[in-house]
């Protein structure tokens, strides 16, 4: 959308959304066909709309169920006598259907409206009920930005036409003997098809096209018959094991027909596969009313799924109008199930993730329900022909009547795709660089000057962790997401950075804790408005699954509401138990959180959990805390007053190509890791093993202190997960397969700066103030390093003994080439002092070193 | 070719012939303009001819001819409200029996034309589109603003009405226009309609509606923009429940005059109608300094001769959004003055909050300032802004206000405005004085919400069935209040008055000098160079070690921040491109005088 055109109405032109072909096109012959199709196009559309009244009647009050109906009975006989040439036509599924009564006319003034006897046709328990329901699908996750159109679809299923499959034909179920031996021969010994006899002993075509429906129903035959596993594997490129050389359908149906079952699902990827029926596929999804109610005749209850490329509930247009599509979505609603069911299961109300493929059709929206005014705009909603949930794991019914489940992963469609091949080969070659780590995390929010660490903290949270379950162990399942949590200065950009990750992230949701409550964070139960029944909306945390949360004011947030986050944080889910709906909800989300310190400003006489206060159950399961304190430094300070001057310089050079990644970039490279690399820490690997089991030893290490027992962070195995998560997540941005050493010394590394360890005073539990820099990139660890290992050897030269500070900078100073500031080497002899591998005495410039 | 009258009484035939010229049937390119825009551009290419064409701001509809051209200036309150498919070339016969191309652009479709020629089969496969757009006045248009383009246009010689002058009787006539035979409910439905699309509440206004045959259209929300286009015929509003065909072109019933544009011009951002005088530039600039010194003086005597509050006033009339950098905006300064109350000692504690507890519902909410000082204020900003409102900031009207525009029925995409739908650069004075305790709504809430978007971000959201739609905008905020706003504002100055006795005599010509300084400077050029840059950054490193050393506040990111904001404006009011070192010092030793003022209030 071009940005002068934004402040319209997302409203569709209304004559764009008309339905493209009167339902009575496909009457035949033609040629008494003309005036008839006049009167009925006047009629059509009113007696379409108090059917589909008597629908929404009968499901919400029983009594006004006979008045409408009888209403509906004298408009179909209007109908009647406004045409009495409608001939019988031999077609099918058409005007021969035609019959006194109410249900029968919707058959007459639309074949394909037959086709709503079966929207609700479902495999699944959850529908598997003959009466009208409706179901709200909601977009996943939030909507952030522009798209407008179709946010809402009401998939209505209207099953009150007293015509039900299962009723009508039931001679024609599971039958193969029968179906194999029918008099429609199809092949000859291998040769092509010859003319065939149909029953009726005329040809019917579907109206507007050359498809014969004889011939559909010949090929459709013919690939029951025929049709092997085999084909679909080979052209997908798997194993074909022995099984799949055989016919399929001949053993499904047989399958089904022992289970009493007689719901055909309908792969249409295995359509494709058979060459013959490519055609067919494609027709079934143009046509699919007439093409489905001929698929009908050969076997029951055909319900086509998998077409292949699932719509974005968005993105579905006029031209989409009575076509098969196929969507996904979140169950949000289910309006309940009034009259005659079949089978007694409940409701399950959690979301679900469903996919559902079904014609996609347009109602004319009626100015009040109780007249038969309608307006030139049109509602849509979907014919559903066929359910199922997208998560694997969780289909029952499906897998169970369908072992050819086809490898469909649940994606997201609000995930910014990474489709074009360029893109790629781009990617993979961003991923090679030697300086990515820094490249990414210079890239996000550059705005934000420094804070290196933060960034890198928050680039592999957005890479994510691999999520794990132990089948063996049976263990529960292991988060992959990383939480952080930012706990500084005011005034130290927390919140744009927060701000930051929420726009990028694929599925941000940005709430600040004095704002959100408890349920708003988790799920709350209303009573919805149109059926007065109880329905679970979800809060901020289950609509970021699978993205993160931004929590601002951490700290100001009640004790309660935080409360709710321990099992978000550990478990992701959230339980709700609230009037009558009992139910665990998902809430896979990273979650990034930021506060001030319990006096809103660090306070260095403190230790720093008094600092930060938060109950360590909560703590613990941040896998990273950052402190952000704003320290007098005269280096740093000069470059942000520096990055901020150039700012207020009108079209300075500020921002090196070369320097950055665009945001675009960073997004799909990070969407791109996300789909495409799980590294795993891989057993052989002795030397992360090792490392993994070193770092956290002695982080356990620190917590053994008796003197400071009572403050110290003490390292649980939530931290050793903590290491690994991140060290995928390193692994991960490099598009690597494996966890490698680097990967988590980097974890370790990020750990340790978190917190500031290396800075903190383990006999007091408070920070050295002098020791704190938030800006020590790769180069400057490097060049610490070296110091380091420089001082080592100077002091073993000297045999150890006690040399004091000064001239042990000027010493080593003359052997280097580059300046070594004092800031550096204090760094660096801290650290070996932590290491135990020297010894620090003394204090400021009286300090003494030895070995 | 073509007098300048002919132009402005016969645009349509006009339009013709020069279609004539252009067209070639075979080569059937209905996209294209004919050249016409650029004719009549070159027509009117002097300002003084444009003036000759009658505007819509001064002359009633009803005594304008349908089918001339007219002018209207106005903000875009909504593009795109319909677009509309239409034949912009038309075959029909002439009496001759020939053939003859017709253009139908500047006009909407006749329908009788069309059934004139039977015989012709209708073939017209050439199809176009129009937008619609619906304008209104420029919203915080100030009076003498509006004289002085009224006067600029008429040469001076006709008079000006004072008052509740011209622009209340064109509305009036509008409205009579508009309501021609219908019945009276209806005229008050239409008439809020309408009002809804105008940002502030309960006050006079025009709307027209454009439509625009370019296709490519740079027009955003809230521009200011000069339409010059043929009147369309008036037509009587179709009676929506006559018919009951349910669905009615809400185009069609606003009834408001249409106008179809043949090119349109942006207005300056300034919206000061001085500028237009060329020279106005150099006098400023030469006489920068002393203006300055004046203008101070002039604000202060307002501000009970507080001239720190002055000339923090000042800073913040100069301010804009200048640029939006990875998500810094940069120049934004909202102005909290606070300790009003106790200063204003001579307001006798408002009537106004005790008139609106009286009869809530009876009286119409017209945003104005009731209390003694903040109309005084009110009074000051209106005479050297060209763009300037009031927003008192009662319960009452934070609950049934609204602040944002908005679009409830996803059905009609009828867009609301609300009170911060304003053009570029306009000043809202809000008065936090007059708030009381009590309940905030839901609509409350969003509102202070949508103000507190503006103050951080500039940032306007426009509220649609389902979605929230963000505009950048530049709307310059002043807040007076008791204490500290609760309002996020970037600047807070307690109010510390000296010498209330004081008062400054004006006339014409210094107070359009101030008008111009403000509008000229505002949009000066600004840069800092390298050396000054060095120094501003050690600046801040001494400060912090100073800072740190002694234990006090340390000066953040955000200080700095504002000081680079604060000193870009101190050097464009000295009217100085380059920021110096001695204006550095300048804005420094400003903003701490500031901050003394805050800590001794605090400490009382």
């Amino acid at each position: 959308m071009s940005d002068h055109s934004q402040p319209t109405s997302p409203v569709h032109s209304p004559s764009s959304t008309g339905s493209p072909r009167a339902a009575v096109e496909i009457l035949e012959p033609p040629s008494s066909g003309f005036a008839i199709t006049e009167t009925l196009r006047n009629l059509g559309t009113t007696v379409r709309s108090v059917i589909s009244n008597f629908g929404q009647t009968s499901a919400s009050v029983g009594s006004a169920m006979e008045v409408e109906a009888e209403d509906m009975e004298m408009d179909a006989n209007d109908v009647v006598s406004a045409g009495p040439a409608s001939p019988n036509s031999p077609s099918f599924g058409s005007v021969a259907s035609l019959s006194g009564d109410g249900g029968r006319s919707e058959g007459f003034l639309s074949p394909r409206s037959d086709f709503t006897s079966r929207t609700l046709a479902s495999h699944s328990p959850i529908l598997a009920a003959t009466s009208r329901r409706q179901l709200d699908i909601s977009q996943f996750g939030t909507s952030r930005k522009g798209g407008i159109d179709h946010d809402d679809i009401t998939l209505a299923g209207q099953a009150f036409s007293p015509r039900r499959r299962g009723d009508v034909q039931p001679s024609q179920s599971i039958d193969i003997a029968r179906l194999l031996d029918s008099d429609v021969r199809l092949r000859d010994s291998g040769d092509r098809p010859r003319a065939i006899r149909d029953p009726a002993g005329a040809i019917s075509y579907i109206a507007g096209s050359s498809i014969s429906l004889l011939e559909v129903k010949v090929a459709f035959k013919d690939y029951l018959e025929n049709f092997r596993m085999q084909m679909r594997k080979e052209k997908e490129g798997k194993e074909v094991n022995e099984e799949d050389l055989e016919p399929f359908y001949p053993r499904y149906l047989q399958k089904n027909m022992e289970m009493g079952d007689n719901r055909f699902n309908l792969d249409l990827q295995n359509l494709l596969a058979y060459p013959p029926t490519v055609k067919l596929y494609h027709h079934l999804i143009k046509y699919p009313h007439e093409i489905l109610t001929t698929l009908d005749d050969v076997v029951t209850e055909v319900r086509p799924f998998n077409i292949g490329k699932s719509t974005n509930m968005r993105d579905l247009n006029p031209s989409d109008v009575d076509h098969l599509v196929s969507i996904k979505g979140l169950l949000i609603r289910v309006s309940p199930v009034i009259p005659e069911m079949t089978i007694g299961d409940q409701i399950d109300s959690q979301q679900i993730r469903l996919e559902i493929t079904g014609v996609f059709r347009s109602t004319p929206m009626r100015v009040n329900p109780r007249h038969r005014n309608v307006k030139s705009l049109f509602k849509t909603f979907i014919d559903v022909v066929h359910i199922r949930k997208s998560d694997k794991r969780r289909i029952a019914a499906d897998r169970e009547s369908l072992e050819n489940d086809p490898d469909m992963t649940y994606d997201e469609s609000d995930e910014i795709r990474t489709d074009a091949e360029g893109d790629e080969a781009r990617l993979i070659e961003l991923s090679r660089r030697s300086d990515l780590y820094e490249l990414l995390s210079r890239s996000l929010a550059p705005s934000i000057y420094e804070l290196d660490d933060v960034k890198k903290g928050i680039l592999l949270q957005l890479f994510g962790g691999n999520n794990k379950v132990f089948k063996r162990t049976a263990a529960p399942r292991y988060r992959g997401d990383i939480n952080i949590l930012l706990v500084g200065d005011p005034g130290t950009s927390k919140s744009q950075i927060l701000q930051y990750v929420h726009k990028i992230a694929s599925r941000g949701v940005y709430t600040s804790g004095k704002g959100s409550s408890a349920v708003g964070l988790t799920a709350y139960v209303s009573r919805d408005p149109d059926t007065r029944q109880l329905v679970l909306e979800s809060g901020a945390l289950v609509l970021s699954d699978g993205g993160v949360c931004c929590i601002d004011e951490f700290d100001k947030m009640s004790e309660s509401t935080r409360s709710v986050l321990h099992e978000v944080m550990e478990q992701q889910t959230v339980s709700v138990a609230k009037a009558g709906i009992i139910t665990t909800l998902n809430a896979r989300t990273s979650i990034l959180a930021s506060a001030n310190p319990i006096h809103s400003k660090y306070n260095p006489k403190l230790s720093i959990v008094e600092n930060i206060q938060l109950p360590p159950t909560l703590m613990s399961r941040f896998d990273l805390i950052y402190l952000v304190l704003d320290k007098v430094d005269e280096h740093s300070d000069k470059q942000l007053a520096k990055h901020i001057v150039s700012l207020y310089v009108e079209d300075s050079p500020q921002t090196d190509e070369n320097r950055f990644v665009p945001i675009e970039t960073l997004t799909k490279y990070i969407a791109y890791a996300r789909k495409h690399c799980k590294p795993k820490l891989h057993v052989d690997n002795n030397e992360a093993y090792q490392a993994l089991v070193d770092a956290y030893i002695s982080m356990r290490k620190l917590g053994e202190n008796p003197r400071t027992s009572e403050k110290i962070i003490t390292a649980t195995t939530r931290q050793l997960e903590s290491m690994i998560r991140l060290s995928e997540a390193h692994a991960r941005m490099k598009l690597a397969e494996y966890v490698e050493l680097e990967d988590v010394q980097e974890a370790a590394r990020l750990l340790r700066e978190a917190i500031k360890q290396y800075a903190w005073d383990p006999e007091t539990g408070k920070i050295d103030m002098d020791l704190i820099n938030t800006g020590q990139g790769t180069h400057e660890r490097r060049i610490l390093e070296d110091i380091g290992n420089a001082l080592q050897e100077l002091l073993r030269k000297k045999g150890g003994a006690r040399t004091s500070w000064r001239t042990l900078l000027l010493e080593l100073n003359e052997q280097s080439d580059l300046e070594i500031t004092e800031r550096q080497f204090e760094t660096a002899a801290r650290t070996l002092e932590q290491q135990g591998v020297l010894r620090i005495t003394g204090n400021g410039a009286e300090r003494t070193i030895s070995i | 070719m073509f007098s300048l009258g002919d132009c402005i009484e016969r645009p349509l035939d006009i339009a013709q012939l020069i279609f004539e010229q252009n067209w070639n049937p075979n080569r059937e390119n209905c996209e294209n303009q004919f050249g016409i825009p650029e004719y009549f551009q070159s027509v009117f290419e002097n300002e003084n001819d444009i003036y000759k064409i009658p505007s819509l701001n001064d002359i009633p509809v009803d005594q304008i001819q349908p089918n001339t051209l007219v002018r209207f200036r106005g903000m875009i309150q909504n593009t795109f409200l319909a677009v509309e498919l239409y034949a912009p070339v038309h075959e029909s016969l002439d009496r001759n029996g020939d053939q003859t191309w017709k253009l139908h652009r500047y006009q909407d479709y006749n329908d009788e034309e069309q059934r004139l020629d039977p015989n012709l089969e209708q073939q017209n496969s050439h199809f176009d589109e129009k937008c619609s757009f619906y304008v209104t006045s420029v919203p915080g248009e100030t009076e003498w603003a509006r004289k002085i383009s009224f006067s600029i246009e008429h040469g001076f010689r006709s008079e000006y009405h004072q008052g509740t002058g011209t622009q209340d009787s064109i509305e009036g006539l509008t409205w009579q226009t508009a309501s021609l035979s219908i019945n009276n409910t209806d005229i008050d439905k239409r008439k809020k309609r309408i009002d809804s699309k105008y940002p502030f509440p309960n006050e006079k206004h025009i709307g027209v509606v454009v439509k625009i045959y370019e296709k490519d259209v740079s027009i955003k929300v809230t521009d200011v923009v000069e339409f010059v286009g043929v009147l369309e015929e008036h037509r009587p509003p179709p009676n929506a429940d006559a018919d009951g065909d349910g669905f009615v072109d809400p185009l069609a019933l606003l009834s408001v005059p249409c106008i179809h544009s043949i090119f349109f011009r942006k207005i300056h951002p300034s919206g000061n109608p001085l500028l237009r005088n060329p020279s106005i530039e150099r006098i400023v600039r030469e006489n920068a300094r002393e203006i300055r010194r004046e203008l101070i003086r002039y604000i202060a005597s307002v501000f009970c001769g507080d001239e720190l509050v002055a000339e923090f006033l000042l800073l913040q009339l100069l301010s804009r959004v200048h640029s939006r950098r990875s998500g810094l905006i940069l120049g934004k300064f909202s102005l909290n003055i606070t300790n009003i109350s106790s200063s204003a000692t001579n307001s006798p504690m408002s009537s106004h909050t005790q008139l609106s507890s009286n009869s809530p519902s009876s009286t119409p909410i017209i945003l104005t300032h009731k209390p003694y000082f903040s109309s005084t204020v009110s009074a000051l900003l209106s005479s050297l802004l060209p763009l300037y409102h009031d927003l008192p900031l009662t319960l009452e009207i934070l609950n049934n206000v609204f602040m944002y525009p908005r679009n409830l029925d996803a059905d009609d995409g009828f867009l609301e405005s609300g009170v911060l739908q304003v053009a570029e650069g306009t000043r809202l004075l809000i008065d936090e004085t007059v708030l009381q305790e009590g309940k905030l709504g839901e609509s409350g809430v969003r509102n202070v919400q949508a103000i507190e978007g503006i103050l951080t971000q500039q940032k306007l959201g426009y509220a649609f069935p389902f979605h929230n739609f963000q505009y950048e905008t530049d709307i310059g905020v002043i807040v007076l209040s008791n204490a500290r706003s609760l309002l996020p504002c970037d600047c807070t100055i307690p109010l510390s008055p000296t010498d209330q006795s004081q008062s400054y005599q004006l006339n014409e010509e210094l107070i359009n000098s101030f008008r111009s300084y403000l509008s000229v400077l505002r949009y000066a050029d600004y840069n800092i160079p390298e050396e000054v840059s060095l120094h501003i950054q050690n600046h801040y490193v001494n400060q912090r070690r100073e800072a740190a050393k002694s234990g006090n506040a340390l000066m953040t990111q955000d200080d700095l921040n504002f000081r680079m904001t604060l000193a870009r404006l101190v050097t464009l009011s000295f009217n100085e491109t380059m920021l110096t070192t001695e204006l550095w010092g300048y804005t420094q030793s400003l903003d701490v005088s500031r901050q003394t003022r805050i800590n001794q209030f605090q400490q009382r």
